[in-house]
């Protein structure tokens, strides 16, 4: 066997010495604008993960009447494992896949490699595909476009929505008095100080540890971070584009969460909680306070029906607490979301896929798949002169967003505010009150402003790493007991997960971004 | 030609044909165990994108020498790498320690049971826990360990005593070994039982003529007559001494249990996947756990030929 071993070894190098020369590096494919299409064939596409129903969902045989293409679908799994399948694929070059709808995050990491999606920039600028490059924003298509080539199709955020807000149990919270003020709480809290003073009364009456209890996936709570500062993820800085790792404000929200915590006010059992389990504590009365996304909402509604027999209506909603200047911000999303790429190996049956695509962004296809037929999943109210989902939304719509490859940004926001979001009135609640009556209150969003940045050479290979670092690293210092994390250690650490040369690489693009547009 | 020679060469003509049955395995072998190793060049090469040609062969040929560059890396005093070696270690010790002699045990205590519908009711409940997933297990004991919900932690503080954290770093390494334990041990004592069974019962029963009791009869006759299989089973689990247990290790780990959880196979598979494909720098350190591994069972038998006078070549 070791014979065996070595002369594999052997052979190896001798391939490398003698026949390396002989290897090309792979070139980037560049989809045809004019092949033949007059056969059509059936079209697989990898999504990210749907739901277990995925395989039923009216979507499909729509997108199919719609495209003229049979088409069928995969899902990834969620969590990490999803990194994985899409690693492999990449490796391997599997051929399973006409087209992957993939984040943006894994977007802009495969991006920079060699050619690991086809060139679409001829078939773009060809008169054929016209309906598909002017239903995409300008920014859009610049998030996608790495080297002067567009490498995917984009699809948008709905809407430049406040995900995330502090949910109140008011129904608890009106039985409180705020030791401050000597009063008995009538409205959720508009500072950190009331904030912590509603906590602090809830413990003192319930005795429980779990007064404000955040699920795994929170790092860092927008609402608190935006009081003290923290304007958005990535935000600037004396000038220049800065993340929370460097943040000057950062060691001020560390010692909000801390003394959370000494107070025996924060839940310690961040870590093992889904959010599930926080809404479950929520509903069961062990904590007032959590943090919910608006599409969560039906979540709470569940568990407050099943533990407490009260309904959503007993929850209310700190989007965010005035700063030091008495403002209210609070982190805004927006960006494009997740892409739709052509891999380089299958750039052949490449102008199916846009052709496929193209039909789906039609603005009258667009609205059938996200919105449905007039008359049928929604009718148009002459008095608001709004569109409003009728009950069979709600049947046939389910998750047929997740369908989209690529976002017509001229009318998905007016159909997905008037209709998608009222489909479901859990969401609609947390949504309108975050995104529309907050407003009126004079709630302003920050957006990232890195959210339309296109893959970048260097910092799209590390941006995984170094966000991972930074939530590891915070929750570490916040939850652990761990006295060597600091915020310079942070710091430090997040760089070297990133190296400087992809910090400043960012801050470049930035800065070009910033003086192109004024 | 020697006598020895012509004697082998016999045996080779009367029974070579049973030689055959070992091909399936060897085919497996050398497709799924020595033809990957020639991937450790990697460790040996710049950072690669396996994207780059053709096939991810041509990229790792094609990528340049970068000599032990990857290892500087990988033991430059600003890597985690020395701390994450102490904790795959430590906790493998711990397992080795404290998990090992268990099913041996079990064994003898299953083979005393009288009852044999009793005996088999037992080994099969104690084996069922091995084909659990550890997704599942982590799940499991995720929630039986929640710190506000779980019930053992209910348990604990109505009898007023602390908590059990998956969370806490020094904790942390003594879950694993408590995991392992519930879920392995009785499969691990599959093979001494049968050593057990194997022993020939007419030494039992000399030794109870001779009035041996039942610690006489394990000391005297058990443990000697099943040391051969724990020799060489020892052998083959210090062989996995730099395998803390990657599946239920990653299942597990939080943050804050980091410090002291994560072990070598959680930092190649963040390296190399989470985090961009960093295939030269973890194949270092892949090629590192190897090695080490292979002199760990290496010595592993010495130690066993020297001590137990039992060994597996």
């Amino acid at each position: 066997m070791k014979k065996i071993l070595i002369f594999m070894i052997c052979a190896l190098f001798a391939i490398g010495t003698f026949s390396g020369c002989n290897f090309k590096k792979t070139e980037r494919a560049k989809v045809d604008p004019d092949a033949d299409v007059s056969q059509k064939i059936d079209l697989k596409i990898l999504l990210p993960y749907v739901s277990d129903s995925m395989q039923s969902n009216k979507a499909i045989p729509l997108i199919n009447e719609i495209t003229g293409y049979n088409t069928s679908y995969d899902q990834l799994p969620t969590g990490s494992a999803a990194e994985t399948n899409i690693n492999n694929l990449f490796v391997d070059k599997d051929k399973t896949y006409n087209a992957l709808k993939l984040t943006k995050n894994q977007f802009n990491r495969y991006a920079v490699k060699a050619a690991a999606f086809a060139d679409l920039t001829d078939v773009l600028a060809s008169p054929k595909f016209s309906v598909m490059k002017e239903a995409i924003s300008p920014e859009a298509w610049e998030a996608v476009t790495f080297d002067g080539k567009i490498l995917g199709i984009p699809d948008s955020a709905s809407n430049n929505n406040i995900d995330k807000s502090i949910i109140i149990r008011k129904d608890l919270m009106y039985k409180l008095v705020n030791e401050r003020t000597g009063q008995p709480f009538t409205e959720v809290p508009d500072t950190l100080e009331d904030f912590v003073e509603l906590l602090k009364a809830f413990k003192k009456s319930t005795g429980s540890n779990t007064a404000f209890s955040l699920p795994s996936n929170i790092y860092v709570v927008g609402p608190i971070a935006a009081a003290l500062g923290i304007e958005q993820e990535w935000s600037e800085v004396n000038g220049q584009l800065t993340y929370l790792a460097e943040h000057p404000e950062l060691q001020k929200y560390v010692d909000f969460m801390k003394q959370l915590r000494s107070e025996g006010l924060l839940d310690m059992a961040m870590q093992s909680n889904s959010f599930q389990t926080c809404a479950q504590n929520f509903a069961q009365g062990k904590s007032i306070a959590t943090l919910s996304n608006f599409w969560e909402m039906a979540t709470v509604d569940a568990q407050l029906e099943a533990y407490s027999k009260v309904t959503a209506d007993c929850v209310d909603f700190a989007y965010a607490f005035e700063n030091e200047d008495g403002e209210k911000l609070t982190w805004q999303s927006s960006g494009v979301t997740y892409v739709t790429v052509i891999p380089n190996w299958m750039a052949e049956t490449g102008t199916h896929v846009m052709y496929y695509i193209q039909e789906k962004l039609r603005e009258e296809n667009f609205v059938r798949i996200v919105a449905g037929d007039l008359g049928t999943h929604y009718k148009y109210n002459s008095l608001t002169k709004e569109y409003e989902p009728l009950s069979a939304f709600a049947e046939d719509k389910t998750s047929s967003d997740h369908f989209l490859t690529g976002t017509n940004d001229n009318i998905y926001n007016k159909y997905w505010t008037q209709i998608v979001i009222k489909g479901n009135d859990n969401y609609y609640m947390q949504w309108k009150a975050t995104n529309t009556d907050a407003f009126a209150d004079g709630l302003k969003g920050v957006l990232n402003p890195v959210s339309f940045a296109p893959a970048l050479e260097t910092y799209s290979s590390h941006a995984a790493g170094m966000e991972d670092y930074f939530n590891a690293e915070i929750t570490k210092m916040i939850y652990g007991s761990d006295a060597s994390v600091t915020v310079d250690s942070i710091k430090a650490g997040w760089i070297a997960a990133g190296t400087q040369e992809s910090i400043d690489e960012i801050r470049a693009w930035y800065n070009k971004t910033k003086e192109v547009n004024g | 030609m020697t006598t020895k020679g012509k004697t082998q060469n016999g045996k080779f003509k009367r029974y070579g044909n049973l030689l055959l049955l070992t091909l399936p395995a060897v085919i497996l072998a050398f497709v799924f165990c020595y033809i990957p190793m020639s991937g450790l060049i990697m460790a040996f090469k710049e950072e690669i994108d396996l994207t780059e040609y053709d096939t991810a062969v041509q990229s790792i040929i094609m990528t340049p020498w970068s000599g032990f560059a990857q290892f500087e890396k990988l033991f430059a005093a600003d890597s985690d790498f020395m701390r994450i070696l102490g904790n795959t270690l430590y906790i493998s010790v711990l397992k080795i320690l404290l998990v090992f002699p268990i099913p041996i045990l079990l064994a003898i205590m299953i083979t005393e049971v009288q009852s044999r519908p009793a005996s088999k009711a037992i080994q099969s409940i104690i084996y069922l826990p091995h084909f659990l997933s550890w997704a599942i297990v982590a799940s499991v004991f995720e929630t039986f360990m929640h710190p506000n919900v779980g019930a053992l932690n209910t348990m604990l503080h109505a009898m007023g005593l602390g908590t059990v954290n998956l969370s806490d770093a020094k904790q942390f390494p003594w879950l694993m070994v408590l995991t392992t334990a519930w879920k392995d041990i009785g499969w691990s004592a599959v093979a001494y039982i049968s050593a057990v069974l194997a022993i020939d019962q007419e030494q039992f029963e000399a030794a109870r003529i001779d009035g041996a009791g039942k610690v006489k009869q394990i000391f005297y006759i058990t443990l000697p007559g099943i040391a051969g299989t724990v020799a060489v089973l020892f052998i083959m689990r210090i062989g996995y001494l730099m395998d803390a247990g990657f599946e239920q290790i990653y299942a597990m780990l939080t943050p804050t249990a980091e410090s002291t959880g994560e072990i070598i196979g959680t930092y190649i598979y963040k390296l190399a996947i989470k985090n961009g494909g960093s295939y030269a720098l973890t194949t270092a350190a892949g090629l590192f756990n190897s090695v080490v591994g292979l002199i760990l069972v290496v010595g592993g038998n010495l130690f066993c030929k020297k001590v137990f006078k039992r060994s597996i070549w």
